[in-house]
């Protein structure tokens, strides 16, 4: 189990015993309503672990949809959807809770950051909710703290604006909270809706550039849906929904 | 994945330590973000409080003030009829006794073995309007009333009783205040109650010696004289009119044998409270003359059923103000709902569990009804403090604003439930909304 751990870390994937996709979704088929047309309908995609995707579509083609059931939010009519080997559709609702804020970090395309707390709390909260991520900070940085604010370094989030409120900060600002937020606890896998929509071309690849690097250092997996086609240039795998 | 189990379990054993490290801090934070809405909903929980308890506490008191106003009184004995028509007449004053009852017969009373002490009291004039009861000096000795008070002269002193002091009056506290009056002025009484009588003793006037204190009984509305003060007045009367061609002046009248010939009740107290109902059925046996012995508790609280119904009216509007402080404090609390649901959606999606939700929500909601029962305490305690000389003085009311009985206690029991209830339902729709919503809480 610590080896496991380890290579995932490392993403270091020529280790011995070699880790399960980040993401392993097959088959799956989806609808709203269960007499409509699916929304998804024989899915399949496996990210491996470490890898970074990207993923497109026009909106209204089930992006959403498609994470909602990557994070166990929803769970398929058919098909199988495994979060690191483990079967999603085993798992209680608050199973699946519980296992997503572990494993999975999540940028919001509204960043949705709570607008009177701190930068520096904003990204220590998924250490309050999860002892994993909360340990595994720990390891990466000596205190959770310490990792989250050297997260917010990498991000290029100035040392002044930690103890700001996060309603004070503009929005690429708050775009690497988030980030910062996601990445804190070295989740295996990081799913980033949208979330350079509301930038201008040169940050939206500046940012990108900081994530991808980040997710590499920590070996998480990346899957990034955007509509903009422009991006995909930047991912080894890329696929259109 | 084989870690997943161990940090499942290990997540819920976080235990209690965090409420207090993080989930208290957390629910403090978030709430003085929110202390704009926040103070209105504390402050309607202290609304709720004070009215509810406010009205709950005036009712108690009204009642206990009302049962309270003679005590210390075993028996009221008068002439045969109903008891509470007695009760009304010798204690309160209203309306008219069928019957007095001979000196005779009161002499008989007063010297039964059993009687400690008596006061007997004729009743049947007026003054403006006021009753005036003869009784003796003593009855300001033994008139007891709330929890077991003496009457107490706010000026002056008791009339003497004696024939030098013959024509002596002391008002109650409505009296003196109402009229205006005070010790040295001279009163005439008039001869039957009511606002229009036609007589008045206006060949015999008193003057005032002593003033009594509020005490939230009808002794504040009586003018009280000398039982041979009343005999006096009465020496030249005939069938409830002067005697034609015949009349006593004043000083003359002191000549006079001036032992009443009746009197309207007597109220007795007992060497033991035991006898009471030996006592009761001797008095009601004696052969001479129809008396009857009552006692005042037990028609007092009859008398209270009759006109009880303002009292249920009361209660009514407190069961109102009770509905009207929930469903406000649920409105308010409820219509915080949108401000707190992204939030609580954030919480959600970034792993809080519905546990940790209950727990953020819970410590609002404890820390918010908490402090507005105590508040609305406050206020009310205050407000009690400020009212209590007005309610005695204006309504009779004793009130005891710091008092807490059983129902008082159910109200907060019921504000603090509601409240409690109110202020986790946010989290219930935030946990459902933020389901429905996925992972992306709409702004």
């Amino acid at each position: 189990m610590v080896t496991r751990d380890e290579a995932a870390e490392t993403g270091d994937r020529q280790s011995p015993v070699s880790p399960p996709p980040a993401l392993a979704m097959r088959d799956v088929r989806f609808a709203w309503e269960k007499a409509g047309a699916p929304c998804l309908a024989e899915f399949s995609l496996v990210v491996e672990a470490g890898a970074h995707w990207f993923l497109c579509g026009e909106s209204g083609s089930g992006k959403s949809t498609l994470l909602n059931l990557a994070a166990g939010v929803l769970l398929p009519d058919a098909g199988s959807i495994r979060l690191l080997g483990q079967d999603l559709c085993a798992l209680s609702a608050s199973g699946r809770d519980r296992f997503r804020v572990d494993h999975v970090g999540f940028i919001f395309q509204q960043f949705n950051l709570i607008p009177w707390m701190s930068v520096l709390d904003n990204t220590l909260l998924p250490c309050r909710f999860s002892r994993r991520r909360r340990q595994r900070a720990e390891a990466a940085g000596g205190d959770a703290r310490a990792e989250a604010e050297r997260l917010l370094g990498a991000l290029d989030m100035d040392k002044s604006l930690w103890r700001q409120a996060a309603m004070k900060l503009s929005i690429g600002q708050q775009q690497r909270v988030a980030a910062a937020r996601a990445l804190l606890g070295r989740p295996e896998l990081i799913i980033a809706d949208e979330p350079t929509s509301s930038l201008d071309a040169g940050r939206q690849a500046a940012f990108l550039e900081l994530l991808q690097h980040e997710c590499a250092a920590s070996g998480a997996a990346l899957l990034f849906v955007s509509h903009d086609e422009r991006l995909a240039g930047r991912f080894i795998h890329h696929m259109q929904i | 994945m084989p870690d997943t189990q161990p940090s499942h379990t290990e997540n819920r054993s976080q235990g209690a330590r965090s409420v207090f490290r993080f989930h208290l801090p957390l629910a403090l934070a978030s709430a003085w973000n929110r202390r704009g809405t926040l103070v209105f909903t504390v402050l309607s929980i202290a609304l709720a409080v004070t009215l509810m308890l406010g009205i709950e506490r005036l009712r108690a008191d009204a009642r206990a003030s009302f049962l309270h106003s003679v005590t210390g009184v075993d028996l009221v004995v008068g002439a045969r009829t109903g008891p509470v028509q007695l009760m009304l007449h010798s204690v309160f004053r209203i309306g008219g006794a069928t019957h007095d009852i001979g000196w005779k017969s009161a002499q008989w009373v007063m010297r039964d073995p059993a009687v400690a002490w008596a006061a007997p009291l004729a009743l049947g004039d007026s003054f403006k309007g006021f009753p005036v009861l003869g009784a003796t000096p003593d009855y300001f000795r033994y008139f007891r009333f709330g929890a077991n008070e003496n009457l107490r002269f706010a000026a002056g002193r008791a009339f003497s009783g004696d024939m030098d002091g013959l024509y002596e009056a002391v008002l109650g506290a409505e009296v003196a205040t109402r009229l205006g009056l005070s010790i040295g002025d001279a009163i005439v009484l008039a001869h039957g109650s009511g606002e229009h009588v036609l007589n008045e003793h206006a060949d015999k006037p008193f003057h005032i010696v002593g003033t009594l204190s509020a005490t939230g009984t009808p002794a504040d509305r009586s003018v009280h004289v000398s039982l041979a003060a009343i005999e006096a007045i009465h020496i030249d009367w005939q069938g409830g009119a002067p005697t034609p061609g015949f009349s006593v002046p004043a000083d003359m009248a002191r000549k006079f044998d001036l032992t009443p010939k009746t009197v309207t009740a007597l109220l007795i107290g007992l060497k033991s409270r035991a006898a009471v109902f030996q006592a009761q059925r001797r008095i009601n046996a004696y052969r001479d003359e129809a008396l009857m012995a009552v006692l005042p508790g037990v028609a007092l609280d009859e008398l209270w059923q009759i006109i009880g119904l303002a009292a249920r009216a009361l209660a009514a509007v407190s069961f109102l103000a009770a509905a009207v402080g929930l469903t406000g404090l649920m409105a308010v609390v409820l219509a915080s709902l949108n401000e707190r649901r992204r939030e609580l959606a954030i919480l959600r999606a970034n792993g809080a569990s519905p546990r940790d939700m209950f727990l953020l929500l819970a410590a609002e909601g404890v820390l918010l009804t908490t402090l507005g029962l105590f508040i609305g305490f406050v206020f009310l305690a205050f407000i009690g403090v400020l009212a209590a000389p007005w309610l005695m003085r204006g309504y009779g009311i004793q009130i005891q604003p710091l008092a807490l009985d059983g129902s008082g206690l159910l109200y907060m029991t019921a504000i603090w439930t509601t409240g409690f209830a109110a202020s986790l339902f946010p989290g219930w729709r935030a946990y459902r909304l933020s389901l429905a919503d996925g992972l992306q809480p709409r702004v």
